[in-house]
């Protein structure tokens, strides 16, 4: 079937109007670093009483449960009164915000990874979100487009997977946004997000067409799928963790007394462990869709050239990434190993990822050059 | 236990003690060497090496992926190509130190994972412990008051608690509860599967085999070596085994994009076979593509892949025909196929010839040099230079089919010019003619026979299966106490905790259910803690909670090797020593492990609580991490 | 209970070392399985002298190897049919009570070029012993089959067998495990001997001449 060039060109553009509303989205979630209000969490942890039975100050009666055994129902600031607690407390709201304070049973994870703007998201995040998902609607329309136009599951070079794997990486932003409030990755997710698309668009852009033969059969939107969601997911992690290790590092350099350049931004960051939590959880969602992908990959590889493994390049980096990770989680278990090491780990496995995904597309051949370049 | 119980006649003094025998010594540095090869971190070393050790073989040039790159290599690095073969460096997946660390990996694997699965096994039917004394001590802790009794209120609480399949243990005055089991469960079976996806591609190497034909359309072939042209057995494969089945290649088609962008990339190839299973069986035919291999008696098929092969008829200087065939020419470059080829005519009279040159499936002129512009063949062209002298044939040592050896051989003086179908060459000295009657296309099959294929497969399934449910699961336990209060009102506390719940997410269970009991209570006034993890001492000891590892293997079953005895109290609190294996216990299964005992009131998770409560320190900040010393047995 | 001085380990855990060291060792036994298993298999290789493996030159050269059975012993050839080049049909039964000697050869496979001469002349010194060479060419076109023939002057037929029947035939029993393979069948029809590779005179002879007399 031929290509519809209308339908590419329809594509085109709404990629290139993706990229300015990302752009803008970023802009207003600077302005909310900027303007917006600041984190509750002073720089160096200071001990105010728990809210515990965060009900109680609430009011309800019987059904104050829901407050008290979460990590800090306060609404920040509000170091509440309230029934002291045995002793410990951090600072309210560090990471704990939960929505709606008491009487709505349990609190949702939003307890775990919620920053100050968790309880009413001012205004500039409200218009970050709002641009954010405006744009991953004209995102996804424009791979949805080039799909159409081109008959066939639009991933099959360089170009379309790039485009796939950041609009992957904002749904992720979003999901986690909404999900646990945790607002404060929006900029850093979509400023290598809108870099990548630009390198897209510009350099590495290849014209809609069709596949080659080895290409066609539908494990490709099975294997390349899981391939690109496990993408996105490792993505966000690593900004994540990238984030912890700033934090961490601006924490210890505050507790040591010296000075920290990065405090300004820090104050609209939760603590280091919350980072470091949120980061954990996106790579445990990634890991078994990853290796999921390459078992996939390795099932079609079975029906197109009769073997499963054959150490092609793709593969052996794909499985290189694998242990990597794979390491990481081990190493999260391993004391000594846990926090800044592991996250160490973690960055060496993305960069294993990256290079799997750029440089065994463009400089390595094997049987899977499939960039569509050059 | 903590002390040893010696008989009284040993305690009676410094008795002098027998030197170890050789088999002590041996067996004794044995178990310290098996303990640090199945330590978590010999296994994150050996992960890292693996990673790194693929890392050559995906850069340099590998022998069985594409030996002409091998070879391009050796040209281009004559004195560090030798270096880098003897290190395998061209073969990395096959080379003996490649095969020693992931070997080392499994055994490493193999021998944490196996004792546990015993263990688990074993510990099947294990009940939670008990309930510690001071619940509030728990990372998760909540407390409040209701008119019910104590026994009423525990019994409506372990009520609920069993209908959300929490495996129950009640006492005096307290419910424990435990719910989780199915982590280790799926953790186990991940590794597992791990070992036996190592064990089918063992399988597939030994027993089956893999090889290569090439055909000519309307040529066919037996699956007999002798038809092969690359045959790479296993290791217990002998000709014998091969299924007998025999293929014929009736029509092979390549469709190419003729328009657009993609213009001149294949968009399609067919090859129409006819094939049986055994001599004599009926025929079937089949349509052979890429994405869709053949299944023939147990063996797959595959299209691998595609070319032309001009026919050729040549007569010899005696006028009789002495080669009167197709012969494949290889691809040089896909674009427009340009391909290779060599015909040999070694019974030609009276020299031997030799022939080398080029088919161009769409030869166009441009600047002065035939060019093919397009894979099909529109306008095909062959090129050939002659050769007669010896071929080097009768010597008896074997050559490829498509290389000429003109070492013994003088090129005959004739222009080469492109030869259209139909059209001759006459060679001088009435050496002979060549005439070019037309061109046929080949295809290249693959014949992969697997036997651990399936269970490759079926690993893989189980092995995603086993991670995902030991990603999914949370092993956690809640308590319930009640005891009678001050005024006439019964004081009831619930306390949480979760193993291996370093992503979080613990706290809004036990929020839910500590809800629901209190509802069901009708509780009032609520008091009580929720601990920020991280702070405080207990909170500290328990903040190992939050920072423990959610990963597979980590955490939990103590090696059985490990060194540090059941009652030892430094197992609290105290840095991890060896840091692998984050668990208290001694090497014992389980169910002794969580045996109540005397003198700590419990099992590890009490005495772990015991020395907080104590008083003493948790043990020294250690990378802000506090380390988690946990009790083994799940 | 006793202590083990100089254990690496403290005496605490001797005791309870027997159900762990059971676990042990039926792990230690699996492991030893799986590791020989993965050695054996992902080094690959062929094992024996029967099994070639590609020598790179697109075809699979056999290595030189005999195999000879005891009298009476070997498995009974098949019954082969087939045309020869010169265009007669030919049936293996009807050379019963005769020697066969069934060569599989191709005219483009350099080591038959070479032992060819060899054929030519045992065909000729056993001929009045009652053997009789029966030549399978095979991955052959006819007029380079025949230029081969009239070149070394072969005197006995060759059957054409372009798809390999008569090579599967001998599949299950004794399978030409390279080119070139000859066969000896002894008069009963039972195969008496195998060489893969390029046969000598004196090496092929006598194992003609103990076939024909009756020896294996």
């Amino acid at each position: 079937m031929p290509i519809n060039s209308g339908l590419a060109q329809l594509s085109e553009d709404l990629l290139l109007i993706t990229i300015v509303v990302y752009a803008l989205a970023m802009l207003a979630y600077a302005c909310d670093f900027a303007f917006g209000r600041q984190h509750a969490q002073e720089s160096a942890p200071a001990k105010v009483p728990e809210l515990v039975a965060a009900g109680v100050v609430a009011g309800t009666a019987g059904t104050t449960m829901a407050a008290t055994a979460t990590a800090g129902t306060a609404t920040a600031g509000t170091a509440t009164a309230g029934t002291a607690t045995l002793g410990n407390a951090k600072t309210g709201g560090a990471d704990g915000t939960a929505g709606p304070a008491g009487g709505s049973g349990a609190p949702s994870p939003v307890a775990l990874f919620a920053g100050s703007a968790a309880a009413r998201p001012g205004f500039w995040v409200r218009t970050a979100l709002v641009l954010t998902v405006i744009g991953l609607t004209v995102h996804i329309a424009g791979i949805l487009t080039r799909g159409l136009s081109e008959h066939r599951v639009p991933w099959g070079n360089m170009y379309e997977f790039v485009t796939a794997i950041t609009c992957m990486a904002v749904i992720v932003l979003v999901a986690i946004s909404l999900r646990y409030k945790a607002y404060y990755i929006g900029l850093f997710v979509l400023l290598p997000v809108v870099f990548a698309l630009g390198v897209a668009v510009t350099v590495i852009y290849t014209p809609a067409g069709s596949l080659v033969p080895a290409l066609q059969s539908y494990w490709i939107a099975i294997h390349v799928t899981a391939m690109i969601i496990a993408s996105g997911l490792f993505i966000v992690g690593a900004i994540t963790t990238t984030m912890y290790l700033a934090a961490d590092r601006h924490e210890r350099r505050v507790a040591a007394g010296q000075p920290s350049k990065t405090a300004g931004i820090m104050q609209h960051l939760p603590r280091p462990l919350v980072l470091d939590r949120l980061s954990y959880r996106t790579i445990l969602f990634a890991f078994p869709v990853w290796t999921f992908g390459i078992m996939a990959g390795a099932i079609w590889a079975d029906q197109a050239w009769g073997r499963y493994w054959g150490w092609d390049p793709k593969e052996t980096w794909s499985f290189i990434t694998w242990v990597v990770y794979a390491g990481f989680l081990h190493a999260r278990a391993t004391a000594g190993w846990r926090g800044r090491k592991a996250a160490y780990i973690q960055l060496a496995a993305f960069s294993c990822l990256m290079f799997n995904l750029i440089g065994i597309n463009l400089w390595v051949t094997g049987l899977h050059s499939y960039a569509g370049l050059g | 236990m903590t002390e040893l119980r010696t008989p009284p006649s040993v305690q009676a003094g410094p008795a002098p003690l027998p030197a170890p025998g050789a088999w002590r010594v041996i067996s004794g540095w044995w178990r310290w060497g098996w303990r640090q090869l199945t330590s978590m971190r010999t296994a994150l070393v050996l992960l890292f090496l693996l990673a790194v050790a693929s890392v050559p073989g995906s850069v340099i040039p590998q022998q069985g992926i594409d030996p002409a790159a091998v070879a391009q290599y050796y040209t281009a690095h004559p004195a560090l190509a030798p270096i880098m073969a003897r290190l395998s460096l061209f073969n990395v997946f096959a080379a003996p130190w490649f095969a020693a660390i992931y070997l080392l990996l499994f055994l490493s694997l193999a021998g944490c994972v196996l004792p546990r699965t015993f263990r688990l096994v074993g510990s099947a039917r294990q009940l939670p412990p008990r309930a510690p004394r001071n619940l509030t001590r728990l990372p998760l802790a909540a407390s409040y008051q209701t008119a019910l009794t104590p026994a009423a209120a525990l019994e409506s609480a372990a009520g609920l608690l069993s209908g959300k399949r929490f495996r129950l243990r009640t006492g005096e005055g307290w419910v424990a509860a435990e719910k989780g089991y199915l982590r280790e469960v799926g953790n186990l079976v991940f590794h597992i599967a791990l070992l036996a996806l190592l064990g089918s591609v063992a399988i597939g190497g030994i027993f089956g085999y893999k090889a290569d034909r090439l055909l000519v359309s309307g040529q066919s072939f037996g699956n007999t070596v002798t038809a092969l042209d690359q045959f790479r057995p296993g290791r217990l494969v002998t000709p014998s085994d091969l299924q007998p089945f025999s293929i014929t290649l009736d029509n092979f088609t390549a469709h190419y994009v003729t328009s657009g962008s993609t213009r001149g990339e294949p968009s399609s190839f067919d090859a129409s076979l006819s094939y049986s299973d055994r001599p004599g069986a009926p025929e079937h035919r089949y349509l052979l593509q890429v994405n869709h291999p053949l299944q023939v008696d147990g063996v797959r098929v595959y299209l691998i892949g595609h070319g032309y092969a001009p026919v050729f008829r040549i007569t010899d200087g005696a006028g009789r025909i002495v080669f009167d065939s197709p012969v494949p020419f290889i691809p040089v470059e896909q674009s427009g196929l340009t391909s290779e080829g060599v015909i040999k005519v070694p019974d030609a009279d009276p020299d031997q010839l030799g022939f080398a040159g080029v088919f161009l499936p769409t030869a166009i002129d441009i600047n002065g040099r035939l060019q093919s512009a397009f894979p099909a063949a529109l306008l095909p062209r062959v090129s050939l230079v002659a050769y007669a002298g010896n071929l080097g044939l009768n010597s008896g040592q074997p050559q490829s089919v498509y290389e000429l050896v003109t070492t013994h051989m003088r090129q005959l003086p004739i222009a080469p010019r492109p030869l259209a179908p139909g059209q001759s060459m006459k060679l001088p000295d009435n050496a002979g003619t060549l005439t070019f009657t037309g061109y046929r296309q080949w295809a290249s099959l693959a014949i992969t026979y697997d036997p651990g294929q399936l269970p490759a497969l079926i690993s893989g399934i189980l092995a995603i299966a086993g991670l995902l449910l030991s990603f999914a699961v949370r092993r956690r336990r809640v308590f319930v106490r009640a005891a009678a209060g001050t005024d006439g009102t019964t004081v009831v506390s619930l306390g949480g905790l979760a193993r291996s719940d370093a992503a979080g997410g613990f706290e809004t269970e036990f929020a839910s259910l500590a809800g629901e009991i209190t509802q069901s209570h009708g509780g009032s006034q609520l008091t009580g803690s929720a601990a920020r993890p991280e702070d405080g001492q207990a909170g500290r000891a328990a903040a190992a909670v939050f920072d423990s590892p959610v990963s597979p293997v980590a955490d939990s079953a103590a090696d059985d090797g490990e060194s540090l005895a059941n009652g030892e109290p430094s197992a609290d609190g105290e840095p991890s020593a060896n840091g692998d294996r984050p668990s208290a216990g001694g090497g014992e299964p389980p169910a002794s492990g969580d045996h109540p005992s005397p003198e700590t009131g419990g099992e590890p998770l009490g005495r772990h609580l015991s020395s907080a409560i104590g008083g003493e320190p948790p043990g020294t900040r250690n990378d802000s991490e506090p380390s988690l010393r946990h009790d083994q047995g799940e | 209970m006793f202590r083990l001085p100089r254990s690496p380990r403290p005496a605490a855990h001797a005791a309870r070392a027997r159900p762990v060291l059971h676990a042990r060792g039926a792990a230690g036994a699996a492991l030893a399985a799986v590791t020989a298993l993965a050695v054996a298999g992902c080094a690959g290789g062929p094992i024996g002298q029967d099994t070639p493996a590609s020598s790179g030159s697109n075809f699979v050269a056999g290595s030189y190897n005999t195999t000879v059975y005891a009298r009476g012993s070997g498995p009974v050839a098949p019954d082969i049919k087939g045309t020869t080049l010169a265009g007669r049909k030919l049936t293996l039964a009807a050379y019963r009570g005769e020697v066969v000697v069934l060569n599989f050869w191709g005219s483009w496979c350099a080591p038959c070029r070479a032992e060819a001469p060899v054929l030519a002349a045992l065909a000729t010194h056993f001929w009045s012993r009652g053997v009789r060479f029966i030549g399978v060419d095979i991955q052959d076109s006819p007029a380079a089959a025949e230029a081969f023939e009239r070149n070394f002057r072969v005197s006995y037929p060759s059957l054409n067998d372009p798809g390999d029947e008569i090579a599967l035939a001998f599949q299950s029993t004794v399978p030409p495990a390279g080119i070139p393979t000859t066969l000896v069948i002894g008069r009963t029809g039972r195969v008496a001997a195998r060489v893969v590779g390029q046969s000598t005179y004196s090496g092929l002879g006598r194992l003609i001449a103990d076939v024909s007399a009756g020896k294996s």
